[in-house]
């Protein structure tokens, strides 16, 4: 019994230190000061009392022996004796602590019992004590700050199949209960998840084949490699870092929300660095101090260099309303503050920002620390010579690119120079030709006038230039005067504007950037304001918790290339060293978070006393430090965990793993998770086809409509769309997509009736399902497994057949159709013997949905028309024939005549020009209209008109059936809509159909079909249907969660 | 589940027993509720957790006495001295240098020189409060409401002091609105439609933008539902003509068959279950929030009454209309704005501030009346009041363009129903109404005080984020103002 042993241990240790074991619920005689009085103290009391060098009432409440000797109004406490102690009486009496946040009573009354029982300490208190609310044991002895453990792997069956380390510590737990994992998730299950889980996008039909087909134990392995290696990889895992960055496209600086034009660049950073695997702690030291590591001044930077400017914009991402106005050291030290809780949230996952008025309440950050830590960044911020917002960019311009701008500029005013001249060359001539349509005599005086400066021009000269309009000629109109002049200037101007197009265009790049020599002292800001900084300046440090006992939080500043003081340098060498009990586990945490939907620990930027504990404390540590010990690679990290039975098994709960781990808290299954909002809509755009995958570049502006909604249209991956703070994307925001006020530790995701609107209503998921139709109907005839799955439901079609059909045929002398042959070829638009026209059978012979054209006279074109109703039928056209050349078109109704024989009913002819036809007579069900056209004795240009509509009535007058030879005309069936569902089926969901899921769309089909026949067109209706399908199926849980 | 019977509108039981006196009507309806499962959320989280997340309806902390509130929040800074709080003593000094120490926006504009009211006072009503002559119909219905004369936010700007009253913080953007508090504190009462519902203005939006309804660091499921000043009020909400209907109901039921299956598949996961629900209230609220937004049903003289038949009342007066609709149909907070800031009065106050009087005075007072005469009124709240007041002195000369300039030190609200004393008038401005003087209100004490009569109490309602218990009065001293309470 292992468990028992090591309590036991820990009994002989505390007997021997002379100390009894804490109990979980204190008994009678168990309470003590530091484990049970003092964190309330700290919550109500230490701010004022111990907390700060000034002591409010000359009361130090930090130590039990301060208290006993108590401050202005005498002992605050006095042992055994609750009712003369000062400290529960003032809180009783309801006087302490000032304000309106009162002890709880439950508190008060276990602070008079630990009294009553005498006081006690765990320990001996020292005899002095340095300023502030140190640290205690009590605090150390928290989860999150002790040292990485290994795991103490238990031995594990082979049965229970565990593929990595993480399977045998989940095992562990899961056994306890008598559960296991659940079986390995089917191969479309995983390599569905896998490619949603590492791109953000399902996997292509041909990947899906490709792993299907690859029955070798690598398979999965490969598999996993090849989404690792794809770009998509880098934009989805660059996208869940966005979030916790606090990434977005504007300042965030009120109304005007001002776009940043360059932010993008430090996306696309993210994006690379992820995609080739760019260790944490390099990509950690690059983003948090890359200005560092770049030689000064920065001048001609390389596309590397740029790269190192671009990342260290991290420090820059918060909401920044300094450039609107405000106090500005109040308002660059909310900059300051979130930039600080971004990196914290990221890195240490602790609400630092907590201790930035005081001592943190809960968890050990004095005050002092909160500031040290920003020591590390003021000479980068600089908040004595604050940099606004539009003036932190580099450009990128080199050397090389600015002599070739000038260059161009000056060539570019050298032409236009020469354009000027030659303009007013041209004005001049002009002037002068008209000029010269005056008399002599007023030449001379016009001439004076127009050239004479406007202010020196005299009272006649100004009469002159008001009564003749026509010679104020100046280069705008000159082409109202003279082509030549307009035509030799344009030449100039489409060489000037060749050469401006060469000229090299500045590109910048927003960053941090400290200034070497630059020096900045932190103080402490009394109860956090920025403007009453107090006490010595602070050296710069990481926080003293995260430090060993007695170990120096001080970082010693690096030398860097920069020649800046190299605080950042240092910290991020220092988190990283492996030894930093934070980093690591927020890092992995982050990791498992992303993969399973779900944290180790579900609060990722807390790991304190508010925040939630470990779930698998074991697995945490183990994680931790597996991702220091494979180099800080995200890669190695994702291999390890996709690797593990955890993450392959199935998601459906096995029924005694649903009893007995009903939330699923052990892992018994793969836990179900919704996609995110970006990932909804790639997901969408991917699956229809109509995904644009250009990667990379500016951000992607969709302009608001009328009522400040933003509904983006672009094709592209939503990590690309503009990210305005104040300016959300209506279907992403919908989904929970975040607001950055400053960064987002965590989505979540909700379920608003808006979601379910977006997805039943709204314009992108309509044009989407359109779009996805056209793709299953495009390729349906290549899915085999479609047709195939299809067949049984083919007989019973959800469309009645076409009534028409198109042939051609001989006549007999009495004119009947001799034998019905179908046209053989379908062009897309219309009916004809073969490929090449006229066929070298049967010659012109073509059906299109107006008209056509008949063959020779052996070969007469035939509408059949298969009555599908009992009735009196009735057909009315116009028979139209546009040529004066041959002989025209005859046209002929045949239908059953007395007794049921075929009997030509109607006859009709055109030459260029038109005959109305109607016909009518009782039809049965089944019988045969044939519609006839022939050439008479020429084919020579015998193209016609005959379109014929129609109803069937029945005797009381109801219209049974409505015809259309236009509307009706369709082209060869192809594979049935059933079939089509089932390949909407597999492009969405990546799996065949189940058990009665084409019954269920069939049945689904059959009723639509009936309900939108009235109002869409026959041919119209199969893609109707198709589309109505295909967006239920894109609206599916099963579509919106990776299981 | 919900039932059909509980859901068809506002002939419903459970709209019956809301009618009903409150003490039976609220206990019945808690036990009607209850045997419905709506209840499964009672009482208070356990600490350091959240209410859940949803928007079923929740018991308050206390008995309430409005369930529901209207907002029309009047962005800009009415001029109270020109609307409510008389002054004769500013009057008696038209022109005169102020003695006292004035805040200015802008300083550039800015004079001591006093400017009295050009608008007449009369008492109305039985109660006899005061109102100018400005807003003759608001002065028909003051026997049911009550004039908040001090209040004050000490911040002289309009962003400010809105996210003071919106947020419960000054200046700070970011937090959930009071609306997205109420919401969260008590759920919903209506299956087919938002909770939380914001009328926007046909000049777009107002100062401050989208923090006007920010659910902050709350879900987006406690965000206002922005509802555009037109057709169509809700984006998406209409299903094409194509898919409406029949054909509509088709394609949920499939929908809804899918997601059953899927969800065979996957036992236990609650938030499959509630997802195909929120298809349902989605596909309701189609019909039920395009019922509750056309106002062309409404008598002849309830259009009349909210102004419907006359061009300037018009627009206003259909908003209001609206929100009367939506909280009738358990809608639990509208509030209505206005595009950009038109009681931003710096100059032209006396061109400027009738014409806005003229387009808000009569909708606004026709809701009071039109809620007292359906009974709601008693348990709806209902708000009237911007952000800021104005100053007593000139901005720039005492001529024909003068104006005044912000003034976030004290000015007047109004306040009816859901438990609200009418009748009366509360606190008190100085001689010329620069401060508030007397009882003092602050936004904090403003929403303690709404909050309470809704049956929350603002140190209880907390929301946990970023490791922190979170409040809409953020622990700062914020008292209920018992003395205005029926």
């Amino acid at each position: 019994m292992p468990g028992l042993a090591v309590s036991g241990a820990l009994f002989w240790v505390s007997i021997a230190l002379g100390q009894p074991v804490a109990q979980p619920a204190p008994g009678p005689g168990s309470l003590k000061f530091e484990t049970d009085v003092r964190p309330i103290l700290r919550v109500y009391c230490l701010d004022c009392h111990g907390g700060e060098e000034k002591l409010q009432g000359k009361l130090d409440l930090r130590q039990v022996r301060l208290m006993e000797k108590g401050g202005k109004g005498g002992p605050a406490l006095v042992k055994a004796k609750p009712a003369g102690s000062l400290l529960v009486e003032r809180m009783k009496a309801g006087e302490m602590p000032p304000g309106e946040k009162k002890v709880p009573a439950e508190q008060v009354a276990l602070i008079e019992r630990w009294i009553s029982e005498g006081a006690h300490t765990l320990r001996p208190e020292p005899e002095s004590i340095d300023p502030g609310i140190a640290i205690t044991p009590e605090d150390r002895a928290w989860w999150a700050y002790q040292p990485l453990k290994p795991a103490n792997f238990p031995a594990t069956p082979p049965a229970d199949r565990a593929r990595t380390p993480i399977d045998a510590l989940l095992l562990d737990s899961l056994r306890g209960k008598g559960l296991g994992f659940a079986p390995d998730a089917d191969r479309r299950t995983l390599i569905r998840r896998v490619a949603l889980d590492l791109t953000g996008l399902p996997p292509t039909q041909s990947e899906i084949k490709a792993f299907l087909a690859d029955t070798t134990p690598e398979a999965y392995g490969k598999m996993v490699e090849g989404y690792l290696a794809s770009p998509s990889y880098g934009e989805r895992w660059a996208r869940h870092w966005l979030d916790v960055f606090g990434y977005a496209d504007s300042d965030g600086d009120g109304t005007n929300d001002t776009p940043r034009a360059y932010s993008y660049k430090f996306r696309d950073y993210l994006i690379r660095s992820i995609q080739k695997d760019k260790p944490l702690d390099r990509m950690f030291l690059e983003m948090l101090a890359g200005d560092e590591l770049l030689p000064r001044p920065l001048k001609d930077p390389t596309p590397q260099q740029a790269e190192l400017l671009a990342a260290t914009l991290l420090l820059r991402l918060g909401p920044d309303a300094t450039a609107a106005g405000g106090e500005q050291v109040i308002v660059a030290d909310q900059v300051m503050a979130d930039s600080l809780k971004i990196v914290s949230s990221s890195l240490l996952g602790l609400t630092v920002g907590c201790a930035q008025c005081h001592d943190h309440k809960y968890d050990p950050i004095p005050h002092a620390d909160y500031f040290r830590l920003r020591a590390l960044f003021a000479p980068a911020w600089n908040p004595t010579a604050w940099k606004a917002p539009g003036a932190r960019v580099v450009s990128l311009m080199t050397e090389a690119q600015r002599q070739e701008r000038a260059r161009v500029e000056g060539r570019e005013r050298e032409m236009v120079a020469r354009r000027d001249k030659k303009a007013k060359e041209w004005i001049d001539k002009v002037f002068e030709d008209e000029i010269n349509k005056f008399p002599e005599k007023d030449r001379q005086p016009l001439r004076d006038a127009f050239k004479a400066p406007a202010e020196k021009r005299t009272a006649d000269q100004k009469k002159l230039v008001e009564s003749n309009p026509k010679l104020n000629i100046n280069a705008g109109v000159l082409y109202q005067f003279n082509q030549k002049a307009v035509d030799e200037l344009k030449v100039i101007d489409n060489e000037l504007a060749a050469v401006r197009a060469k000229k090299p265009v500045e590109d910048f790049v927003s960053c941090l950037v400290e200034e070497p020599g630059v020096k900045v002292e932190t103080r402490l800001h009394h109860r956090g304001d920025p403007r009453q900084p107090t006490g010595k300046p602070l050296a710069p440090a990481d926080l003293s918790i995260a430090q060993p006992p007695g170990a120096r939080a001080d970082i010693t500043p690096e030398k860097t290339p920069a020649g800046t003081t190299g605080y950042r340098t240092a910290w991020v060498k220092n988190l990283f060293s492996g030894r930093h009990p934070l980093v690591g586990r927020v890092l992995a945490n982050r990791l498992w978070l992303h993969h399973f939907g779900r944290g180790i620990v579900e609060s990722p930027a807390d790991f304190g006393q508010l925040g939630r504990a470990p779930t698998h404390p074991a697995l945490l540590d183990q994680l931790a430090l597996e991702l220091a010990g494979k180099g800080w690679s995200q890669k190695a990290m994702h291999r390890l965990i996709l690797q593990s039975t955890v993450y392959r098994q199935a998601s459906s709960a096995p029924a005694n793993a649903l009893k007995k781990d009903p939330a699923n808290a052990l892992y018994s299954r793969f836990p179900i998770h919704r996609l995110e909002a970006e990932a909804i809509r790639d997901r969408v755009l991917a699956t229809s086809g109509s995904l644009e995958p250009t990667l990379f570049g500016p951000a992607v502006v969709t302009a608001e409509d009328q009522s400040g909604l933003v509904n983006a249209t672009s094709k592209r991956r939503s990590l690309y769309l503009q990210v305005r703070r104040s300016h959300p994307e209506t279907m992403l925001a919908s989904f929970d997509a975040p607001v950055l006020s400053p960064n987002c530790d965590r989505r979540i995701s909700s379920n608003a009736p808006t979601q379910a609107l977006v997805l039943m209503n709204g314009d992108f998921m309509r044009a989407q399902s359109i779009q996805l139709a056209k793709r299953v109907r495009a390729e349906v005839s290549t899915n085999r497994e479609a047709l195939l799955a299809a067949k049984p439901f083919e007989a019973a079609s959800v469309l009645p057949a076409s009534s028409w059909s198109y042939g051609w045929s001989a006549l007999t002398p009495a004119g009947l159709v001799e034998r019905f042959k179908p046209l053989a070829h379908w062009t897309g638009g219309q009916w004809q013997g073969g490929p090449a026209l006229p066929d070298p059978s049967i010659g012109w012979v073509l059906l299109n949905a107006s008209g056509g054209h008949p063959g020779n006279k052996a070969h007469a074109a035939v509408r059949r028309l298969l009555v599908p109703a009992t009735g009196t039928l009735e057909l009315t056209g116009t028979l139209k024939h546009g040529s004066a050349n041959g002989d025209g078109v005859r046209a002929r109704v045949i239908a059953p005549g007395c007794r049921g024989r075929q009997t030509v009913s109607g006859t009709w002819q055109a030459k260029n020009g038109a005959t109305a036809t109607r016909w009518t007579g009782p039809v049965l069900k089944g019988n045969v209209v044939d519609c006839v056209v022939d050439c008479l004795e020429t084919e020579t240009s015998d193209g016609f008109e005959w379109t014929l509509t129609g109803t069937i009535k029945s005797e009381d007058g109801r219209v049974l059936a409505r015809l259309d030879s236009a509307v009706d005309f369709v082209g060869p069936a192809g594979p049935s809509l059933v079939a089509q569902a089932a390949h909407a089926i597999e492009l969405v969901n990546g799996r065949l159909p189940r058990e009665g899921e084409l019954a269920l769309l069939v049945e689904f089909m059959d009723r639509q079909a009936t309900r939108l026949a009235g109002t869409v067109p026959r041919p119209a209706l199969e893609e109707s249907l198709l589309t109505l399908v295909c967006q239920q199926l894109l609206s599916t849980n099963e579509f919106l969660y990776v299981d | 589940m919900w039932t059909d019977d509980l859901t068809c509108g506002p002939t419903s039981r459970r709209h019956l027993l809301r009618q009903t006196a409150m003490g039976f009507g609220s206990v019945a309806l808690a036990q009607l509720m209850a045997s419905e499962g709506l209840l499964a959320a009672q009482g208070s989280a356990k600490p350091g957790e959240n209410l859940p997340l949803d928007l079923k309806a929740r018991a308050p902390h206390h008995q309430p006495r409005a369930r529901a509130m209207i907002s029309l929040f009047m962005h800009g800074g009415p001029s109270h001295v020109d609307l409510f709080d008389p002054k004769p003593e500013l009057a008696r000094n038209n022109g005169k240098e102020y003695q006292g120490e004035v805040g200015y926006s802008f300083v550039n504009r800015a004079s001591k020189k006093l400017l009295g009211s050009p608008w007449k006072f009369r008492k109305h009503g039985q109660c006899g409060t005061e109102v100018s002559e400005l807003l003759p119909h608001t002065a028909r219905v003051v026997d049911d409401i009550c004039v908040v004369r001090s209040m004050h936010t000490g911040h002289n700007g309009h962003e400010v002091s809105i996210r003071y009253f919106h947020g419960g913080v000054a200046g700070v953007t970011g937090r959930p609105t009071m609306g997205s508090w109420i919401v969260y504190g008590l759920g919903s009462e209506s299956a087919n439609l938002p909770a939380y519902m914001v009328l926007s203005d046909p000049g777009g939006h107002p100062v401050d933008g989208t923090h006007n309804w920010s659910s902050g660091f709350m879900p987006p499921l406690y965000q206002g539902t922005v509802l555009r000043p037109k057709e169509p009020r809700i984006p998406n909400l209409a299903p094409r003509p194509e898919v409406s209907g029949l054909v509509q109901r088709d394609n949920l039921n499939l929908l809804a068959e899918l997601n059953r299956r899927h969800a065979a598949l996957h036992l236990g996961e609650a938030d499959l279950e509630s997802r195909i629900a929120g298809y349902e209230l989605a596909s309701r609220m189609q019909t039920a929030a395009a019922e509750a937004l056309d106002v062309s049903g409404e008598p002849a003289e309830v259009r009349r009454l909210y102004g419907l038949d006359q061009d300037v009342t018009r627009e206003y007066g259909t908003r209001c209309l609206i929100a009367r609709r939506l909280v009738e149909r358990g809608v639990r907070f509208v509030q209505l704005f206005l595009g950009g800031q038109p009681w931003d009065t710096h100059n032209t106050i006396k061109t400027g501030l009738p014409a806005i009087c003229r387009r808000t005075d009569q909708p606004a007072a026709a809701l009071v009346t039109d809620l007292k005469r359906l009974g709601l009124l008693d348990t709806t709240l209902v708000h009237w009041g911007g952000e800021i007041g104005r100053l007593p002195v000139c901005e720039g000369p005492l001529d024909d363009a003068v104006g005044r300039d912000h003034n976030g030190q004290g000015f007047t609200c109004w306040l009816a129903g859901g438990g609200i004393k009418g009748g009366m008038t509360y606190g008190a401005t100085d001689e010329v109404g620069h401060k508030a003087v007397e009882k003092v209100v602050t936004p904090n004490d403003f929403q303690a005080t709404l909050l309470h009569l809704l049956g929350l109490e603002h140190e209880q309602l907390k929301f946990f984020a970023n490791g922190r218990a979170m409040s809409l009065t953020d622990g700062r001293k914020a008292r209920v103002v018992r003395e205005i309470l029926a």
